[in-house]
C-alpha cells in the first residue's frame, strides 16, 4: 500500500508544488491522477521515486516512510517501482535489443539470464521481431510499448506512468493504457499521471484530480470498469 | 553488486578514445612522459648506487716492461697496505685477462679484437685495489708511485725503470657523481609529484567529459534502481585503463631508451659499468604500474565523486 500523509513540497524559490496531500493506494489498484500543467503531477512522481524530498509529511510504501530510506538504499526502493516516461528514453544510438540489455545489465542481470529476460520483455511488448531496429525506426506506440516493457526490468510491484499517452493519438493512447491495465489485471499496482481525463475515464478506474498541488476530487473505481476496459482494448 | 562484465568495460574504454580522442591522448602522453622521467630517475639512482658500492677503487696499471719482479714488488706493497687496514682487497688482472674482459664487454668489436692475442694484448695488466676509506687513495698512490728499479738494459747500461704505467682512482669522480645524482633527485623529486598531480587533474577532466556525455544514461540508470557503485565503476575503470595504458607505454619507452642513454653516460665515466636493464626491470615496472594506475584511478574517483550524484 502507498500512503500519502499531509505531504507538502515547497521548492527553494518558494513555489508550493504539493500542498497537504493525503491519499492512499491499495495493492493491486489502478489509479489515474489527473491534472493540468503545474498541478503537481511530476513533483508527485519525483517524490515517490525519491528524486525530491518532501518538505513535510511523508510517503509510506508498505508502511515504511520513504524519507527514512538511507541514500545507499534508495536504489532498492526504485527497483520496486517501474517508471514509464512521457517521452521515450530509449537511446537512439542503440538498437531496441541493446537498449534492453543495457537496462537489464544495470540492474544486475548477467549472462544467459540477461538475454532471456530481454527476450521475454520484448515478446511481452510484441517487439521481438523488431529487436534490431533503432528507436527512430519505431512508431510512437511501439516506442511506448518498449518503455512499458523496459519498466518491467526489475519485476516491480508498482508501475508509475507519467503521461504515457501524451504524444499519441486516441487509438494509440487506448492501446498503451490497455497494456497498463493488463499489468494491473496481473496484480501490479498501476498509477497513471495524465492530462487526458476523457481517455482515462474510459477505463472507469479510480481517478484523483489535482489542482495546484491539492486533491480536488477522488472518484472511486466504477463497477463497469472491467467491461469498459475490455471494449477499449 | 554483481561484477561488471570485463568485456563490457573494455568496450566502454575503447569508446572513450573515440568520444574524446584529443583529451584522452593528452592525458595518456603526459602521464606516460611523467612515468618515463620517474623510471629514469630510478634507473639513474640505482646506477649511481652501484658505483658507490664499488667505491674506493684504485686501479694500478702496470707498464709493458713490468716483469715478474715488478709484479711481485707491487703485490708486496699492496699486501702491506692490506695488513695496515688501508686496503680491503686486491685483484690482479693480467694482460690476457684484460683482453678477454674487453672482448666480452664490446662484442661488436670482435673483429678488431680477433687480431690480438695474450702475447700482443694492447691492454695493460693491472691491480684493482679497494680502499677502506677516502684516505686510502693517497696512501696507495704514495706507496706505488715511489716504486722504481735499477736495471740493466740490453746494452748493459743501468736504467731506472718504473713498473707502474698509471694510477687511477675514482674517488673524486664518485663523489661528484653522487652529488650530481642527489641534485637530480632533488629537482625531479619536486617536479614529478607536481606533474603527477597535473596528470590526475587531466584524467579527472577526461572522465568528467565522459560523465557529461553519458548523463542521459546515468539519469536513467539512477531511476531504474542501479547502484551508485555500478554507475561509478564504469568511469573508474576508464581511469584505470588510461593509467594502465600509460604505464605500459612508459615501460616500453624506458626499455627501448635505457641502453642508449646509460651507455652514453657510461662513456663519460671511466670504470663505470652500467647496470643491465634486467637488474632494474622490476623496479621500473613497479614504479610505472603503481603510479600509473594510482593516478588513473585517483583522477576518475575525483570526477565520479564530484559529478555523479549519490542521490
Amino acid at each position: 500500500m502507498i500512503e500519502f500523509i499531509n505531504v507538502v513540497k515547497k521548492y527553494p524559490n518558494g513555489t508550493v508544488a504539493i500542498n497537504e496531500l493525503s491519499f492512499n493506494v491499495s495493492d493491486g489498484e489502478a489509479l489515474f491522477i489527473h491534472g493540468k500543467t503545474d498541478s503537481g503531477k511530476t513533483t508527485l512522481r519525483k517524490l515517490m521515486l525519491l528524486e525530491e524530498k518532501v518538505t513535510s509529511g511523508d510517503i509510506y510504501f508498505d508502511e515504511v516512510p520513504i524519507s527514512k530510506i538511507r541514500t545507499g538504499n534508495i536504489y532498492r526502493h526504485r527497483r520496486k517501482i517501474g517508471v514509464v516516461f512521457r517521452e521515450s528514453r530509449l537511446f537512439v544510438h542503440k538498437t531496441l535489443y541493446e537498449n534492453f540489455l543495457f537496462v537489464l545489465r544495470a540492474v544486475d542481470y548477467r549472462g544467459r539470464a540477461l538475454k532471456e529476460k530481454a527476450r521475454k520483455l520484448l515478446e511481452f511488448a510484441g517487439l521481438w521481431e523488431l529487436r534490431k531496429s533503432y528507436p527512430e525506426m519505431l512508431t510512437p506506440v511501439q516506442r511506448q510499448r518498449a518503455e512499458i516493457a523496459r519498466a518491467l526490468a526489475t519485476d516491480p510491484k508498482i508501475i508509475i506512468a507519467d503521461e504515457p499517452t501524451a504524444s499519441l493519438d486516441v487509438q494509440g493512447g487506448l492501446e498503451i493504457l490497455g497494456m497498463l491495465m493488463k499489468l494491473n489485471a496481473a496484480g501490479k499496482t498501476v498509477i497513471i499521471f495524465t492530462k487526458d481525463e476523457e481517455l482515462s475515464e474510459q477505463f472507469g478506474k479510480r481517478m484523483i484530480t489535482l489542482d495546484f498541488g491539492e486533491v480536488v476530487s477522488d472518484r472511486p473505481e466504477l463497477r463497469e470498469s472491467t467491461e469498459v476496459k475490455n471494449e477499449a482494448v | 553488486m554483481k561484477k561488471i562484465s570485463l568485456k563490457y568495460s573494455l568496450s566502454g574504454c575503447l569508446k572513450l578514445f573515440f568520444r574524446n580522442p584529443i583529451m584522452t591522448l593528452a592525458s595518456l602522453c603526459l602521464l606516460a612522459s611523467t612515468l618515463v622521467v620517474f623510471a629514469f630517475t630510478f634507473a639513474v639512482t640505482h646506477n649511481i648506487d652501484s658505483i658507490s658500492e664499488n667505491e674506493g677503487n684504485v686501479c694500478i696499471f702496470l707498464s709493458d716492461e713490468c716483469d715478474e719482479e715488478g709484479i711481485s714488488a707491487v703485490r708486496d706493497i699492496l699486501s702491506e697496505l692490506t695488513d695496515e687496514g688501508v686496503v680491503d682487497y686486491v685483484d690482479y688482472v693480467s694482460k690476457s685477462e684484460a683482453l678477454e674482459a674487453q672482448k666480452e664487454r664490446y662484442p661488436e668489436y670482435s673483429k678488431l679484437f680477433a687480431s690480438f692475442t695474450a702475447e700482443n694484448s694492447p691492454f695493460k695488466a693491472s691491480y684493482t685495489v679497494s680502499v677502506v676509506d677516502e684516505y686510502g687513495y693517497s696512501k696507495v698512490r704514495r706507496a706505488v708511485n715511489n716504486l722504481t728499479f735499477d736495471k740493466l738494459d740490453s746494452e748493459g747500461m743501468p736504467v731506472l725503470y718504473d713498473p707502474i704505467y698509471q694510477v687511477y682512482d675514482d674517488g673524486e669522480a664518485i663523489t661528484e657523481i653522487e652529488n650530481l645524482g642527489d641534485n637530480i633527485v632533488g629537482v625531479l623529486g619536486l617536479l614529478i609529484p607536481i606533474t603527477l598531480l597535473v596528470c590526475i587533474v587531466l584524467i579527472s577532466a577526461v572522465v568528467r567529459m565522459g560523465i557529461f556525455d553519458k548523463r542521459e544514461e546515468i539519469s536513467l540508470m539512477r531511476l531504474i534502481g542501479t547502484t551508485h557503485k555500478y554507475i561509478s565503476a564504469q568511469f573508474i575503470f576508464e581511469g584505470l585503463f588510461i593509467g594502465l595504458l600509460s604505464s605500459v607505454g612508459a615501460i616500453i619507452v624506458v626499455r627501448l631508451m635505457y641502453n642508449s642513454i646509460i651507455t652514453k653516460i657510461a662513456e663519460g665515466i671511466k670504470l663505470f659499468t652500467p647496470l643491465d636493464f634486467s637488474q632494474i626491470a622490476v623496479g621500473v615496472g613497479a614504479i610505472c604500474l603503481i603510479f600509473g594506475i594510482l593516478s588513473g584511478v585517483t583522477g576518475s574517483l575525483i570526477a565520479t565523486a564530484r559529478y555523479i550524484r549519490k542521490d
